[in-house]
């Protein structure tokens, strides 16, 4: 009795690790951005750390769970300042259907006080499907 | 004479219509045609408690609630801002607050988790729902033996 009791325990826990797609890595993030505050292009480059997990819910929404760390540092193309941006985007979430986006807000920080920093919005787009986490980048100066 | 004020009627008439074109041009600029909206609202829901981590059933009162703020940040883009703050009194004691910034055409739920103040993993969760089509948002109370990332069971 109790190995078939062990064999359905073990069955069921195969088929709940199935229903999970995990995320677990690192990938480069760069592109050009604009400091709003003075106007000139800022070049960075970095990584983002992707730690996702999707699922079906027991009431059939999809639960997307993430924690995704990022970091970069830029260079002003007209000052030559260097700046430097870290954050981390976490959601634990539900909703039907793709697509959904997050949004997290760090600020670029100038390492010359003379050069303003300014603010970056990182935009995490779930298109499903897995690895499907596209990032894109918007800067104000507030 | 009455032609004399017929005529300055006529001439206080056309300097006073800009100034009535102007006043209706800003009461229209002022209209929120262009931003979205914003809400918020408070729950308390005192109730009992399991602590999910422990094998034995433990009812313990608290006292809980909740302050959530969500807004529209532009008219017609589907995009929201939720601000979330979670306070529970009593033996059992959690608080903090979150925010979250989703783009979603449609109901969704976000799921806040909170350290109780046990010596285990477990934590209350704040569920609040939004429904942007009609601005409804509601908050429902979990408890979970896990902190809510990825890795975690619950």
């Amino acid at each position: 009795m109790s190995k078939y009791l062990f064999i359905v325990c073990a069955a069921l826990l195969a088929t709940m690790s199935a229903g999970a797609q995990m995320v677990n890595q690192s990938r480069p993030y760069s592109g050009v951005t604009q400091n709003p505050c003075n106007g000139e292009y800022v070049d960075f480059s970095g990584n983002i750390h992707f730690h996702e997990k999707t699922q079906i819910a027991a009431d059939g929404r999809i639960h997307f769970v993430a924690n995704n760390n990022f970091s970069a540092s830029g260079r002003g193309r007209n000052t030559g300042v260097y700046y430097n941006i870290g954050g981390n985007m976490h959601t634990n979430s539900k909703f039907p259907t793709y697509p959904i986006s997050f949004r997290q807000r760090s600020r670029f920080v100038s390492q010359n006080s003379a050069i303003p920093s300014f603010h970056s919005t990182f935009a995490f787009h779930v298109n499903g499907a897995g690895v499907q986490t596209t990032v894109t980048t918007t800067s104000d100066c507030n | 004479m009455k032609l004399r004020l017929s005529l300055l009627c006529v001439v206080l008439g056309l300097f006073a219509l800009p100034t009535f074109a102007q006043r209706y041009y800003l009461e229209d600029t002022i209209q929120p045609a262009e931003t979205g909206w914003a809400e918020s609202a408070s729950y308390n829901q005192g109730q009992y408690l399991d602590n999910p981590c422990t094998s034995w059933y433990d009812a313990i009162w608290v006292d809980y609630s909740a302050y959530v703020e969500s807004a529209q940040k532009e008219a017609g883009v589907d995009r929201y801002t939720l601000f979330e703050s979670t306070t529970m009194g009593g033996t059992y004691k959690a608080a903090g607050a979150q925010e979250a910034d989703i783009g979603y055409a449609g109901a969704f739920s976000i799921r806040n988790y909170y350290k109780v103040n046990t010596s285990d993993n477990f934590h209350v969760v704040t569920v609040v729902s939004l429904d942007p089509a009609s601005r409804y948002t509601s908050v429902t109370v979990e408890t979970a033996c896990g902190d809510g990332s990825p890795d975690s069971k619950e």
